[in-house]
């Protein structure tokens, strides 16, 4: 899971930490809290470990005896490099977007998720406007069959909808944070 | 396509009590002849502003104003009044200041600046069939349905054949069907009479089939891609400049 690597990173450059405490964070960030196991945190840590991205710069005490001791990492070099590489990219889906909004720090450049959050809004919208026409004047059905087709192509665009909603909230709170930024950067 | 309405990089602010709100921040928006868009924004989120802007009814603090190619700003007042009756219906939930008169009445009224009163009558009843609303001219306003009050509203402001026709979240309080039914009849409206068609809703979902669908946050009005840009843009880098 390349995005779970990309989103220990963004959460390590903030400040060193161990493998639950990450996956607590991300968990509380997530739509869907259920979907990332504790196992696929582990094995990113063990993944970005291996690639020189991460490493261990300090241990915890175990909190009793026969527990494995905590241990701390921390960012290298190439890890940093790793991360703006990935900052510097639009997002892929939603729910990287959601992640790279929590990430957010005062000094980044949020004009890329800003760009991403309009097209997709945009692209959003106009799948919105691509609607069926009322059934009752395509082909003469009966009220029962209009009512169905009606209420089946409505849930589908409810979801739609509730997407294109979203992405709209997100761009006022992205041009929020990014008024927050500039008052940070004057002050 | 000929373009009816230019809204251009207009800002508008509201004094709400004490505190400046801006409602609209930089919004621009085309709309040609015969299209049907729609605005989604939240409860108190400047679709009633947005409307009243593009009517000619509210000035903006800034930005320009194009309907039928006049730039409302270089109107005379009498120039713009003209325009306005002749050129622009506005649908709203407001209803006749005379509670009792029946809805047929309300809608020849609005008529009776250019044409006798047997004409008018006559072209209140064609409208009101049109919309389907047919079976209620004879009542008053106080006596329809949310979904007729909103047919009625729409066939008083198309009754005069604008060439702009906007409308205040006519779906709010409607059903399912209704809003389908609804937004069926917009689209034929602007098909068959090329008049263009801004509508609002609180609701995105309710702006299903709408040609144009705009989202206003923040002051911030967002549309469609630039001419430019293709549909899957977003999958791309962004070009930043």
């Amino acid at each position: 899971m390349a995005m779970i690597q990309d989103a220990v990173l963004g959460l390590l450059a903030k400040e060193p930490s161990h493998g639950y405490a990450l996956w607590q964070t991300l968990r509380s960030w997530s739509a869907d809290p259920e979907s990332i196991q504790s196992s696929s945190v582990y094995m990113a840590l063990k993944r970005l470990s291996d690639a020189g991205a991460i490493k261990v710069v300090g241990q915890a005490p175990a909190h009793g005896s026969g527990e494995r001791p905590r241990f701390t990492f921390g960012l290298t070099e190439s890890g940093r490099d790793r991360l703006a590489r990935w900052l510097s990219q639009p997002p892929s889906s939603t729910e990287q977007l959601r992640l790279r909004i929590a990430l957010a720090q005062p000094l980044d450049d949020l004009g890329v998720l800003v760009d991403w959050v309009a097209s997709a809004l945009a692209e959003t919208q106009q799948r919105l406007g691509a609607a069926p026409a009322d059934p009752r004047h395509v082909a003469p059905v009966d009220a029962w069959a209009a009512a169905n087709a009606i209420a089946l192509s409505a849930l589908g665009f409810r979801e739609l909808s509730a997407r294109a909603q979203w992405l709209a909230e997100a761009h006022a709170q992205l041009q929020t944070l990014r008024a927050a930024a500039s008052e940070h950067q004057r002050s | 396509m000929t373009r009816v309405l230019s809204l251009e990089s207009v800002d508008v602010c509201h004094w709400r009590g004490q505190r400046p709100v801006q409602v609209l921040r930089d919004a621009s928006i085309d709309l040609d002849a015969g299209e049907l868009a729609g605005v989604w924004a939240k409860a108190r989120g400047g679709k009633t502003t947005l409307l009243e802007v593009a009517a000619g009814v509210l000035a903006p603090d800034r930005g320009r104003v194009v309907i039928d190619g006049c730039d409302l700003a270089e109107l005379t007042t009498r120039q713009t009044t003209e325009l306005l009756h002749g050129a622009i219906g506005l649908a709203t939930r407001q209803g006749p200041a005379v509670p009792d008169l029946p809805v047929a009445a309300w809608v020849a009224l609005g008529l009776m600046r250019h044409v006798d009163r047997r004409a008018a009558e006559q072209r209140a009843a064609q409208a009101l069939e049109r919309v389907g609303v047919g079976a209620v001219a004879g009542e008053p306003w106080r006596n329809l349905s949310d979904s007729e009050r909103i047919h009625v509203a729409i066939a008083r402001a198309v009754v005069c054949q604008p060439r702009l026709l906007l409308i205040d979240d006519p779906t709010a309080g409607l059903d399912m069907i209704e809003r389908v039914g609804l937004l069926d009849l917009l689209r034929s409206i602007a098909a068959t009479t090329g008049v263009a068609i801004l509508m609002s809703a609180s609701d995105m979902a309710d702006l299903q089939g709408v040609e144009t669908v705009w989202s206003l946050v923040d002051g911030h009005l967002l549309g469609p891609p630039r001419q430019d840009a293709t549909v899957m843009d977003f999958a791309r880098p962004a070009q930043r400049g």
